[in-house]
């Protein structure tokens, strides 16, 4: 209690560099917020002085917790920091292989068939082609490819 | 101060429940009051507190699947334990997550199920050495059940096959059998072609010995005949000799030779002795023959 009453500006900045460690220790971007909230009310304190009373404290430290959040959401849409999976075919083997060309194992009837990629082989749809012809990745559906005919 | 408190709590609840963050490799399916809504690739979320729930966090890396072993009859009635081993990637985790209860269960038995099925309808020696066959079939089968499921199944490998101590103890002795009948049936060829080569050899040294003593023959006939050419010739020439001149010619060589003859049997070693040739009187008769031949030579004169 002694703390919620008369914190110094100090006591906020060890609080916030405490849970940045914390952070450090169990990742997960939780305690981060509350870190860097902790460490702007210690800046505020610094400057204001007695103009914030503890319980502003607290709601600013708050406040800032979730701004910090919000902040860092448009700063990361704002700069692509926070790629979509759209643009990454890292675990997404669907993604990885639009745009290459592969042979047919089985002919593709009633627009589905098998073509051989790598050392194994994926459901395709696509135009009938027959077997041993070549097609071209041009989409994906979980794990059936979408293919059309390759010139 | 005390809502001061309430509300810090509830901040840091809210975002100890509201921040996520989804590491590479993974995703998260948010549920809205129990219903799906949306899926969280990696990176850095924020989900509205108490309202959103993480239903399932769906790995989302190609991951290995042990097959356990497990006995199957094959069609020739040999019972051989199998194990295998079957790779698979989620690749839709949404499907993966709602569309089937408990995938890595229902994925391990329909790979052990279909294993017993393409085994099964095989024999021992097919099982054995067409495993990519096998492979390929099987994850045929799979892929396709697996499909609703978002799941990809990459690869399935059958690891071990064991066929009971027993059989491979006698597959052994048939291999050794077989070596055995190999080497035996080699070894009698090497003799036969020996032999063979053997009475080659002697057919063609008779063959030749025969040629050269035919050539022989012939080369002999040839001098006895030619002997006897020239000797005909001889003869001939002798006669003709006669002919144009005298007999007594002839008889002046005989008298040459037995006086030549007479001549040796004289200084020969063992002098003690004087053979006389039987016919000494016509060795007189062919001097009488030269005295003839003076005496024609002088009347001519």
């Amino acid at each position: 209690m002694e703390f919620f009453s008369n914190a110094e500006y100090w006591h906020w900045m060890v609080f916030g560099l405490v849970l940045l460690i914390l952070e450090m220790f169990a990742p997960g971007a939780i305690l981060l917020w509350l870190g860097i909230a902790a460490l702007i009310v210690g800046t505020l304190l610094l400057f204001l002085g007695e103009l914030l009373t503890p319980e502003w404290q607290w709601i600013v430290f708050s406040v800032f917790s979730v701004v910090s959040i919000i902040a860092w959401r448009s700063f990361s849409k704002k700069r692509k920091l926070n790629e979509p999976e759209e643009d990454s075919s890292l675990n997404n083997r669907g993604k990885s292989l639009i745009g290459k060309t592969f042979t047919l194992a089985t002919a593709i009837e009633n627009g589905v068939g098998k073509a051989k990629v790598g050392d194994t082989y994926w459901r395709v749809t696509g135009p009938d082609t027959p077997q041993g012809g070549k097609v071209k990745v041009v989409g994906f559906e979980g794990a059936t490819l979408k293919v059309e005919k390759s010139l | 101060m005390e809502l001061t408190i309430a509300v810090v709590a509830l901040v840091v609840i809210g975002i100890f429940l509201g921040v996520k963050t989804v590491s590479q490799g993974n995703q998260y399916t948010v549920e809205r009051f129990g219903k799906y809504r949306k899926t969280l690739s990696p990176g850095l979320h924020v989900i509205v507190p108490i309202i959103d729930r993480i239903g399932a966090k769906v790995n989302m890396m190609e991951q290995v699947l042990d097959i356990p072993a497990q006995q199957v009859i094959s069609q020739d009635n040999a019972t051989v334990t199998i194990d295998a081993v079957c790779f698979y990637q989620v690749v839709d985790s949404v499907k993966a997550t709602y569309e089937v209860n408990q995938l890595y269960r229902a994925m391990q038995n329909l790979v052990m199920t279909n294993i017993r099925t393409v085994l099964g309808s095989m024999d021992l020696d097919w099982m054995l050495s067409k495993r990519d066959e096998i492979n390929a079939r099987i994850l045929t089968i799979v892929d396709e059940a697996t499909n609703p499921w978002g799941v990809k199944v990459t690869r399935i490998e059958i690891k071990d096959i064991l066929p009971p101590h027993d059989l491979v103890e006698a597959m052994g002795r048939q291999m050794k059998a077989e070596r055995l009948k190999r080497a035996q049936i080699l070894e009698a060829e090497g003799t036969k072609q020996a032999e063979i080569l053997e009475a080659e050899g002697e057919k063609q040294a008779q063959i030749l010995t025969a040629e050269g003593a035919k050539e022989a023959a012939f080369r002999e006939a040839e001098a006895r005949e030619r002997q006897a050419e020239a000797e005909a010739n001889a003869t001939t020439m002798v006669s003709k000799a006669i002919a144009e001149g005298n007999v007594q010619a002839i008889n002046y060589f005989v008298a040459q030779k037995y006086v030549d003859a007479l001549g040796k049997i004289a200084t020969s070693d063992n002098q003690k002795v004087l053979m006389l040739p039987l016919e000494a009187s016509s060795v007189i008769g062919s001097v009488a023959g030269v005295a003839e031949i003076a005496k024609e030579a002088f009347t001519k004169k």
